[in-house]
């Protein structure tokens, strides 16, 4: 359970407030960058993002009910604005090709984060939003359900596929765990 | 195997942590207005309501006599100096923006209708651009959100600060749209002699933008404070620039932009940051001042500017429900409302008529001010377009949606 939408501040960020706005939406703008940048990778989209989601829920704010949950509503426009950019005409032809090849047993933390990040990037979209929410955001299941607007049990699905597909990397990690 | 994912995701991603000052970046590009002081919903917006209700309750039948019943009041509401309305055009909720082209064709947007109008001479709306679900292509199938400023080049282009869609929008003499600039917060545009087209946002920012697309933001950094929240603009001849700077709306930590104050630019000298003025106001709002100078007196959120042939300025000073003058010595009048807001006086001399919360303004070669008079209080009469001729001195309506 995540913070409420409360009835006052959200009548008063209807009216147009922006501190109410700001107290609604403003804590929830550093986690929707992490998700757009892990479903992203790319700090400039995130943002862009993040701040599209932010008009886009100002929006639609007419459309939540006093006692709704701010977190996965907000997150799940940050999460489908990622997905309109990632079907963008560009999106695909500006991307940085991933590195090929795992990281060895010995390589440092930055290195073994950046294979991280490529072996996400190889993901598909579907599988990458999951795992970032569930594993990154440390959200539990049925609320990254909400945000992705998915059964639970696709859900976990498609936790189980995107951590399958990532095998391949985790495997030598494990040996040194 | 889970924390094992858990933690080396976080080794991965928190290596790119959100960048400083993201929420405050990001909570101040939402292009929200303080909604509080302007008009509420309009009584069709309540009565479409009540209609829907009677659907979800299962009485088809009354509520399509309900649905009929309303169309007839909707059509014989007052509209005193307006055009009639045929049943299926839209309506003028909300006028903002207004734009008179060199042939005096008028152009008014209407922020709440999401739409662009042209006011034919008998009164009637037509409507231009907006109502669409499109982006770019045929005017009449875009989708506008909010619409404030417009302005006209020689040419005949007609430009729309797109304010809530983030952009500026140009349609051109067949009635083609197009996006030339996506920037938040988008009120002000003004042409200058060379075509070149110049936009305001309620951020402070003020970007050119010349005939090859080419687009540079200006250093107003020179500006006494408050931050700037810019309204409408216009050229004098001299080729200066003057903006409003409008009333603050609620800010983050307590410090809103917007001084209620007009400023000049002197664009001519090149210079960076750009020399500016104060040629009205105190940076405090309130009324006060008239048959002063204007550097002195209080203004209320002042919008629209024109000049007149002969070099005289005139602003809606949106909140004190007049239109002032500055003229060529710097003195200020009111010339149009008496400071309560309501709708009254036509045909009457207009400084004894009344204005409700006046926005953009649009002028003609032989001195017709055309007035945007949205109306504070929708539930008891309509938004309306008002005209102030300035040889007389006197005032009517010349639409009402």
């Amino acid at each position: 359970m995540t913070p409420t939408a409360d009835p006052d501040l959200l009548a008063r960020a209807k009216e147009g407030d922006r501190s109410a706005f700001d107290q609604l939406i403003g804590p929830l703008v550093d986690q929707g960058f992490r998700l757009a940048y892990g479903m992203l990778h790319d700090r400039e989209a995130a943002e862009d993002a993040v701040q599209e989601a932010a008009v886009r829920s100002w929006r639609k704010l007419g459309n939540v009910r006093p006692g709704s949950e701010m977190r996965p509503w907000f997150l799940a426009i940050v999460a489908n604005q990622c997905r309109t950019t990632m079907r963008g005409r560009w999106w695909s032809v500006l991307r940085i090709e991933p590195r090929a090849g795992a990281a060895s047993g010995f390589e440092d933390q930055i290195v073994r984060g950046a294979d991280l990040r490529n072996a996400l990037r190889r993901l598909a979209p579907a599988h990458r939003e999951v795992l970032v929410l569930h594993y990154y955001l440390d959200l539990p299941l049925d609320e990254v359900a909400v945000i992705a607007g998915l059964p639970i049990g696709t859900v976990k699905s498609r936790i189980n596929r995107g951590i399958a597909a990532m095998r391949p990397f985790f495997k030598p990690m494990e040996a040194f765990g | 195997m889970d924390e094992l994912i858990r933690d080396t995701m976080h080794d991965a991603l928190d290596a790119e942590p959100p960048p400083a000052g993201l929420r405050a970046r990001v909570i101040a590009s939402v292009p929200m207005r303080d909604r509080t002081r302007r008009r509420p919903l309009r009584p069709r917006l309540q009565r479409t309501g009540q209609f829907a209700a009677g659907f979800v309750a299962g009485l088809l039948t009354i509520a399509v006599i309900a649905g009929l019943l309303y169309s007839r009041q909707a059509l014989s509401s007052p509209s005193s100096g307006g055009g009639s309305h045929p049943a299926s055009a839209p309506r003028l909720i909300s006028p903002e923006g207004i734009a008179v082209a060199a042939d005096g064709t008028v152009y008014v947007s209407d922020y709440e209708g999401n739409r662009i109008f042209r006011l034919l001479p008998g009164g009637d709306l037509v409507s231009i651009a907006g109502g669409g679900v499109g982006l770019d292509g045929k005017a009449t199938n875009a989708y506008l959100w909010h619409p404030t400023g417009l302005a006209l080049d020689h040419q005949g282009n007609l430009f729309v600060a797109d304010n809530s869609g983030g952009s500026v929008r140009h349609i051109d003499g067949h009635g083609v749209i197009s996006t030339l600039t996506s920037l938040y917060g988008t009120y002000g545009l003004a042409v200058d002699s060379t075509g070149v087209l110049y936009v305001g946002t309620y951020f402070g920012v003020l970007r050119r933008i010349d005939s090859s697309g080419s687009s540079t933001d200006l250093d107003l950094s020179s500006l006494p404070p408050p931050a700037l929240q810019l309204g409408d603009m216009a050229f004098d001849s001299a080729g200066n620039l003057y903006f409003s700077d409008q009333a603050p709306t609620t800010g983050i930590n307590g410090n809103p932009a917007g001084g209620c104050r007009i400023i000049r630019l002197n664009l001519a000298q090149k210079q960076t940051p750009v020399e500016g003025t104060v040629i009205a106001g105190t940076g405090t709002c309130g009324f006060s001042g008239d048959g002063g100078p204007a550097r002195s007196a209080q203004l209320n959120n002042p919008v629209g500017i024109v000049f007149d042939t002969a070099g005289n300025l005139y602003f809606a000073d949106a909140e004190n429900h007049r239109i002032r003058r500055i003229d060529k010595n710097g003195i200020i009048t009111t010339v149009a409302g008496t400071g309560v807001s309501g709708y009254a006086g036509d045909g009457g001399p207009a400084t004894k008529a009344q204005l409700s919360y006046p926005l953009g303004l649009g002028i003609t070669s032989d001195g017709v001010i055309y007035i945007a008079d949205p109306n504070a209080d929708p539930a008891n009469s309509p938004a309306r377009v008002r005209a102030f001729r300035i040889s007389d001195g006197t005032i009517t309506t010349v639409a009402s949606g």
